[in-house]
């Protein structure tokens, strides 16, 4: 087998490389859309406690949802390709953005939210200044893990026509080619 | 002048504030001293309103704090903490400047500024400017908490119990720092500690606090000379050691035989630590001598006395 996968290897790069590519490409906008839509949000929700834990059960509840099963709840939605794809992975990344920023910034010391407040240092300044650089950590951190998390679940794509190193994985099972399958799954694991 | 008028302020656990009424005068360094509860850093904190009275009023040179814009109502008062505070992931001179940051001072100036407040304690800019607070001691650290509060050079500077997490012969220094800026600076300090030693050495006006009154208020001599009640007689007997309690204290509390003349071995004056040392040399008594009599002290006289004074 080792000499099968080879063979691929060398006479198919170009099509590995582009569904690399692929797979990175959905991998990273996902990651976008999450970060833009969590960290805001999360943001905003330090101020409202209810609606924050609303969120994080919201959020939490979502990492429930098989992934197969979002897909397939999308694609009647906005059809098959990239866009379910995305969409499904923006959900997944959600939880861990949001609760590791919001964690980030709810577990800052107390005596330095009393000191900032009692400087009169108005909202904008406290977070840009002080919050955020605190909360960093925390916030890079989730971003990490939602990476990871997507770029695992990205696998899927190819089921539904997005591309990405899930097709090797697809098509090896479908046509019983224990080369292309390995090649798909160890790029996959390896990538994040 | 910072005036409290009937301030009243409730929680569900009970009465923080009890029908306060205080004026603070102008220009020295005034203390808020006081056990535990007894309202001394919620009536601090209503200054720069980190906490809202439930009733009354407060009013700052004769105008209702709460008819000043909070903003600017805070960024001049300073304050500082008994945690210090520093900003973590802002530089030393960053953590000084940080309200002149807000009021859009140019780079320049905050950098002059901090430098001159760093020189005003005895640290050396170029040295400490650019360090990160986690690099300083913690009485470095509250060095730099004291001058980030002046930093706007507000007239009034909150104080809540800054120096109680130190060791003592920093809190000293400190001590002495704070009184030393007051006089340079001539704003008002308004200062909170539970330890009456430290009001005595700094406060000009001292006003004793318990269960949300105030008990009395007045100059260190003042409140020894003629401490009000009980309770401000006690607070301070708390903090006297029994250095401060003489033979003569014994002899007036009844203890002691009248004995015919015989060499004395203490005077009236002595201390009862004095009086507890030489027991122990002579077990079988001591002898005093007051106005022409002499008089026989034992260990069971001062065992007895220290069980109704305490010590």
């Amino acid at each position: 087998m080792a000499t099968q996968i080879w063979h691929i290897l060398t006479t198919q790069s170009g099509e590995i490389v582009q569904a690399l590519g692929q797979h990175l490409a959905i991998s990273l906008v996902a990651l976008l859309i999450a970060a833009v839509i969590g960290i805001p949000l999360a943001i905003i929700l330090t101020e409202h406690k209810r609606l924050a834990e609303l969120m994080l059960q919201v959020t939490s509840v979502l990492q429930t949802i098989p992934s197969l099963a979002l897909l397939g709840l999308l694609i009647p939605l906005v059809g098959i390709g990239t866009v379910p794809a995305v969409i499904t992975l923006v959900l997944y990344a959600l939880m861990p953005i949001f609760q590791n920023t919001y964690a980030g910034l709810t577990g800052i010391d107390p005596a330095l939210k009393e000191a900032e407040i009692a400087f009169g240092l108005p909202r904008r300044k406290r977070l840009l200044r002080i919050e955020i650089p605190l909360a960093m950590p925390l916030i890079i951190s989730g971003l990490r893990i939602a990476l990871v998390m997507i770029i695992g679940t990205a696998t899927l794509a190819a089921l539904i026509g997005a591309g990405g190193l899930g097709t090797y994985i697809l098509v090896g099972i479908q046509s019983n080619n224990n080369a292309l399958l390995v090649i798909g799954a160890a790029l996959s694991a390896i990538l994040p | 002048m910072i005036e409290f008028k009937q301030v009243t302020k409730a929680y569900d656990a009970g009465l923080a504030l009890n029908d306060l009424t205080l004026t603070i005068p102008d220009n020295q360094v005034f203390v808020l001293v006081g056990p535990s509860g007894s309202g001394k850093t919620t009536t601090l904190k209503m200054i720069n309103r980190l906490i809202e009275p439930t009733n009354g009023s407060i009013l700052i040179d004769g105008q209702p704090i709460d008819q000043i814009d909070l903003q600017t109502l805070r960024l001049n008062t300073g304050y500082v903490l008994q945690n210090i505070a520093l900003f973590p992931n802002l530089t030393i001179e960053d953590n000084i400047t940080i309200q002149l940051e807000v009021l859009k001072w140019p780079k320049a100036k905050r950098q002059q500024r901090a430098y001159e407040l760093l020189a005003l304690v005895d640290l050396a800019p170029a040295q400490y400017a650019q360090r990160y607070p986690s690099e300083l001691s913690g009485g470095e650290q509250q060095r730099i908490g004291i001058i980030r509060a002046l930093a706007n050079n507000p007239k009034v500077i909150l104080m809540d119990e800054p120096f109680s997490a130190l060791d003592p012969v920093i809190k000293t220094q400190l001590q002495d720092l704070v009184v030393k800026l007051q006089r340079q600076l001539h704003n008002t300090v308004i200062f909170v500690t539970h330890d009456m030693k430290e009001a005595l050495r700094i406060g000009q006006t001292i006003a004793v606090m318990r269960a949300g009154h105030i008990q009395q208020v007045g100059t260190a001599e003042m409140i020894f000379n003629q401490p009000e009640n009980e309770f401000v007689r006690e607070f301070f007997d708390i903090e006297r050691s029994a250095d401060a309690e003489t033979v003569q204290a014994l002899l007036d509390s009844g203890l002691g035989q009248l004995v015919d003349s015989q060499p004395v071995q203490l005077q009236v004056t002595d201390s009862i630590a004095k009086l507890a040392q030489k027991l122990v040399d002579y077990p079988t008594g001591v002898f005093v001598q007051i106005a022409q009599q002499t008089w026989l002290l034992t260990m069971a006289d001062l065992t007895t006395f220290i069980a109704k004074r305490g010590v």
